[in-house]
């Protein structure tokens, strides 16, 4: 299974600031997504394209609720294995 | 665009159209305008407008009719150009605005109630028109209340294009001017009057809706808010001032319930159906639209009634239309 990783999310939200990132946020799983300064819109844009490229739904209000970069990739890796246990065959 | 570009953009959306119309009123008085200008503003304006209203309201926020992807893409693209924010920020905080319309929560209710009087009124009215857009603190996150769209990579694109598309709205009517002109003076009018002087009409004529169109005007549906439908806006708001109609029931593809309640946005997607571009149109049965208006004279609404649902998209599980709860998207 394909897992999201964090330097898959930290290229993302990299494009999505295009370079106008300061130098001292230190982006990995602590970062607050917050503090980043990303727009509302722009953390759609990268949980949208998450959901695009894995295949897998984020449970919107979830994700709404995710408060560091590392809940938000371990809610979308949760939906992943959940989507590769029903093509299993061994879920429920 | 972070929160400061945001903030920038929304004070040189307010202003620069009103320095626009000034422009426009000292060539009117110079007679320095021509008919090619007047073809760029109907042009522009009916865009905008339709964008607006078929596009970001209708279609998106409530998905009160289905139509394919060329003609979704047109009305997003046409309702960005309106210049009244991205696709996504405009349906978060229009769905926000129904599930809490004149109650704590509501992104543009002219019921401050933070003052009494007359003072308080003139505050709350002019919050409701463009002072919301202002607040920096106030978010409607499209994640929560939009998931459905944010879904949507066309509506997406869009959204994250937005500040380029609303520019070339402004340009674009210059190409109408130069076409029929040919000149470069024809070119720059017609910016003037297709772009900024449209772009001030069109923003003003929305915001009336929720600021006027929450205050004055006829009640007809017990609805738990202070909607009104407010007739000498119905034509140039192309039919978005029956909005007593439109929050009684919201999902519904016309918000003029009769036929001289002039809905313009209602004949478009009637004539997207009639062509086979429009499926789904959701039409509400007169007999409805007649038991729900007795209901005013019994029960009466207002905003101290309690509205329904309370929450957000993201939180309802599942989505029910029926027990008699409203489901505005
Ligand atoms: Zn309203
Ligand atoms: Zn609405």
């Amino acid at each position: 299974m394909n897992l999201i990783t964090v330097e898959e999310v930290e290229a993302l939200i990299k494009r999505e600031m295009r370079g106008k990132r300061t130098k001292d946020v230190v982006i990995d799983d602590t970062a607050v997504l917050r503090d980043l300064g990303l727009s509302s819109l722009q953390v759609a844009e990268i949980i949208f394209s998450l959901e695009e490229t894995h295949g897998v739904e984020f449970d919107p209000e979830q994700a709404a609720n995710a408060r560091t970069l590392g809940d938000l990739i371990a809610l979308g890796n949760a939906a992943l294995s959940e989507k590769d246990k029903v093509a299993d065959g061994t879920a429920r | 665009m972070n929160g400061r570009e945001h903030h920038g953009f929304i004070l040189a959306a307010a202003i620069i159209p009103f320095i626009g119309v000034a422009v426009a009123i000292v060539l009117l008085w110079n007679k320095l305008v021509g008919w090619s200008d007047m073809v760029a503003l109907v042009i522009m304006y009916s865009i905008a407008i339709l964008g607006i209203s078929a596009g970001y309201h209708r279609l998106l926020a409530h998905r009160s009719f289905q139509t394919n992807r060329a003609i979704k893409v047109f009305l997003v693209w046409a309702g960005t150009i309106a210049g009244q924010g991205p696709a996504l920020i405009w349906t978060a905080h229009h769905r926000r605005h129904h599930r809490v319309a004149d109650k704590p929560g509501d992104p543009h209710s002219p019921y401050l109630d933070d003052e009494p009087g007359w003072r308080g009124a003139l505050k709350g009215l002019w919050h409701s028109h463009m002072g919301w857009l202002f607040d920096k603190d106030l978010t409607s996150d499209p994640i929560r209340y939009c998931p459905d769209l944010a879904r949507d990579k066309d509506i997406r694109f869009a959204s994250n294009h937005f500040v380029g598309i609303v520019v070339g709205g402004i340009v674009f009517p210059g190409f109408i001017g130069l076409a029929i002109t040919q000149t470069w003076q024809g070119f720059l009018t017609a910016v003037l009057w297709g772009g900024l002087v449209r772009f001030f009409l069109a923003n003003h004529v929305t915001y009336a809706v929720n600021s006027v169109g929450h205050y004055f005007g006829r009640r007809r549906f017990d609805t738990p808010d202070e909607s009104r439908n407010v007739a000498w806006l119905a034509i140039p708001s192309f039919g978005e001032a029956w909005h007593n109609n439109h929050h009684a029931f919201p999902k519904a593809a016309f918000h003029g319930f009769y036929w001289w309640e002039v809905d313009l946005t209602a004949i478009f997607i009637r004539g997207l159906e009639t062509v086979g571009l429009a499926r789904e149109v959701v039409r509400i049965p007169k007999d409805r639209i007649r038991a729900r208006a007795d209901g005013l004279s019994r029960v009466g609404g207002g905003r101290a009634a309690p509205s329904a649902p309370p929450k957000p998209l993201a939180e309802r599980h599942k989505v029910s239309t029926s027990g008699g709860v409203a489901d505005v998207e």
